[in-house]
């Protein structure tokens, strides 16, 4: 049983290729299946006409590394609308969340839907030695 | 402890993104490891700031029986490609039925390099499990074609498919695909393909959209009806429900040169629209295929025998000379290539003095008019003559190479030992490094690294493959950049690049500065598995 399977998105996985129609599968905070996926999940997201991405990472804050939304990886995943995704803050009121991000999925956890906060799951990231 | 370290790479690792500098860990045929240390490894490689690229994936192969003679083949590793996908443009190796094996023989004879094939398989999971017992050196994949699928059911008959065997020919593809087909290969300049209503070929993918294939096309059209042929295509994607990989795109014929405006727009308006569809592309200016495709497609109908029989007979000889000399509403390949100078014979076993020879050159020396030259030359190969026409424009090469949605596939169709062949089969992926990167600077070399890596994997579902990073197949190719160059000529296409130094296939080296050091690792792929 997956936890969370993503549905008929326009994946772009971050390896920079055109996006294409494909689900996510996510199981334990990883993404377990790109592409077709069958079988049952505790929770189904419809991205039908949406874009699923990497969760962005600003590198300005931590170092950079390739993020692709490729099985094995740690299931950070963003789900926006591309016609609506829009940035709200400005000079005067800088706190403004932006429009158009449908979910946010960190460490495999539904942490935004639908603009809102449900949870917070990060972690402090460790630069391997 | 890992079993092989690469240190002091330049790491191009297929995203598109910059190189940077790293040591690459591999452990068990995985990439466990980059980064800037140097964990301890049972052996360790300096390749002293070389580029370090995913291995490249072939998209657009007809290695199909090549390697039955040469498991390694050769001519792929030398470039550094360690993924192929066969299959393509209709032909595939399987299924065959016993009833109609000779006609597929035949059909599939200019992709066989001469070969005698023992035909021990039937079904498509029959052929890929012949592949499993070869010493395979890189990976293979295979798509179902239609051609193949159609001979096996219905031979080369020039009409509508009944219920019944329009039925089996679902039954087929359904099978291929649960076998681990990547999906459905049309060449629709052939026969049997050439015969087939776009109604028909999407009941044909319908099986295979049902099982997440890809609709991989030789357009109908590639020159003066080439839009048609694309938005046939695009609709074949959109109704039986799977994304489209358009085949070595080009446009052929002097008259639509600068024509690849619009197909790409076409194609960004499809993509816009929704439609999941991507290319392919060799960077070639010169197409090459069967000498038969210089005939009208009526010429073809019925298949190999059929033609043969009209090359004999005086009055539809003269009236295919006709055709050939006035007619543009087909695909009339001598016309497009300025004439009987821009067909060249690469491959003619029955007639090996006119190999290397434009047909006009071949003519010269036969005393004989050209078009009676290249009639008597397909007549005496019995079908099985290759050629190269020259009819695409620098340009339009360019700029389709350009396009983000464009990948790197050969399209290489393995020669019979010493025979002339297009030399795109050994020089597709250098030439793009060499000629397109470093010398033209068409693309970056990020950009064409992309194109021949994790773009093909994304596109075939090959998610484990394409990229340099923890998780990944250990599919390595390193080069230097500065080298790297192809080799490969229109007459000398066998020429062995330049400027690659190893090549691993699931982290094991199978090509060590040209030689090929004997190990096998490589897989047969199936399809989702």
């Amino acid at each position: 049983m997956f936890d969370i399977v993503i549905r008929h998105g326009k994946i772009v996985d971050g390896s920079g290729n055109p996006w294409f129609y494909g689900d996510v599968a996510v199981e334990n905070g990883r993404i377990v299946q790109v592409g077709r996926v069958d079988g049952p999940a505790r929770a189904v997201l419809d991205a039908d006409g949406l874009v699923v991405a990497p969760g962005f990472i600003d590198s300005h804050s931590h170092a950079d590394f390739v993020c692709a939304a490729v099985p094995g990886y740690a299931a950070d995943i963003v789900v926006f609308d591309p016609e609506e995704i829009e940035d709200t803050a400005s000079y005067e009121d800088p706190f403004q969340y932006p429009r158009g991000i449908h979910y946010l999925l960190v460490n495999g956890k539904l942490s935004v839907r639908a603009g809102r906060l449900q949870g917070i799951y990060g972690t402090v990231l460790r630069r391997k030695g | 402890m890992l079993d092989l370290l690469l240190k002091n790479g330049r790491i191009v690792d297929g995203t598109g993104g910059p190189w940077f500098h790293g040591n690459i860990g591999i452990q068990e045929g995985k990439i466990v490891y980059v980064g800037p240390e140097a964990p301890p490894a049972h052996q360790s490689i300096d390749v002293q700031e070389k580029v370090v690229a995913p291995g490249f994936i072939d998209i657009h192969s007809h290695s199909d029986f090549v390697y039955f003679s040469d498991p390694a083949n050769k001519p792929k590793l030398l470039q550094g490609v360690t993924t192929e996908v066969n299959g393509n443009c209709g032909l595939s190796a399987a299924p065959v039925s016993e009833k109609y094996l000779d006609e597929l023989r035949r059909y599939t004879s200019f992709v066989q390099a001469g070969q005698n094939l023992s035909w021990n398989w039937r079904s498509f999971g029959d052929y890929l499990n012949e592949l499993e017992k070869l010493p395979l050196a890189l990976n293979v994949a295979a798509c179902v074609g239609q051609g193949s699928v159609r001979i096996a059911v219905m031979g080369f008959a020039d009409r509508t498919p009944t219920p019944e065997e329009l039925a089996r020919m679902q039954e087929l593809v359904a099978e291929s695909m649960d076998c681990g087909a990547f999906g459905v290969s049309t060449g629709l300049i052939y026969p049997p393909g050439v015969y087939c209503s776009t109604e028909e070929l999407i009941e044909v993918c319908r099986p295979a959209a049902a099982r997440g294939g890809i609709y991989f096309t030789h357009m109908r059209n590639e020159s003066n009806r080439e839009l048609a042929a694309l938005q046939e295509a695009l609709r074949i994607g959109r109704e039986a429900g799977m994304p489209v990989q358009i085949a070595h795109h080009k446009v052929g014929g002097k008259p639509n040169w600068g024509q690849s405006r619009e197909t790409l727009a076409l194609i960004e308006k499809a993509r816009a629209e929704g439609q999941d569809v991507t290319l392919d592309q060799y960077p070639y200016t010169a197409g090459s295929t069967t000498l038969s495709a210089v005939l009208p497609p009526w010429a073809q109908a019925g298949g190999v025998k059929a033609l043969l029989e009209r090359l004999r007979d005086e009055s539809t000889r003269l009236k295919i000379k006709e055709a050939i000399a006035h007619e543009s509403n087909w695909e009339n390949l001598v016309l497009f290539s300025g004439g009987w100078d821009g067909v060249l014979i690469t491959s003619a076993p029955k007639t090996p003095e006119y190999e290397g020879k434009t047909v006009l050159e071949a003519a010269e020396l036969a005393g004989k008019a050209p078009d009676d030259l290249a009639l008597d030359i397909v007549l005496v190969n019995a079908g099985s003559a290759a050629c190269c026409v020259f009819m695409m424009h620098e340009d339009d090469v360019k700029n389709i190479m350009r396009h983000p949605a464009v990948m790197v596939g050969s399209d290489g169709i393995p020669a019979p030992p010493g025979a002339k062949a297009h030399p795109r089969m050994a020089g597709t992926f250098p030439r793009i490094l060499g000629h397109y990167v470093r010398e033209e600077k068409v693309l970056t070399l990020e950009e064409a690294v992309h194109k021949m890596t994790a773009l093909p994997a994304r596109r075939l579902g090959l998610f484990q493959k394409g990229l340099i990073q923890p998780g990944c197949d250990a599919d390595l190719v390193v080069f230097d950049p500065e080298t790297i160059g192809d080799c490969a000529t229109y007459q000398e296409p066998s020429a062995a690049p330049t400027g690659i130094e190893y090549v691993f296939v699931g982290g094991t080296l199978v090509l060590d500065h040209g030689r090929l050091t004997g190990a096998h690792p490589g897989k047969v792929l199936r399809h989702r598995r």
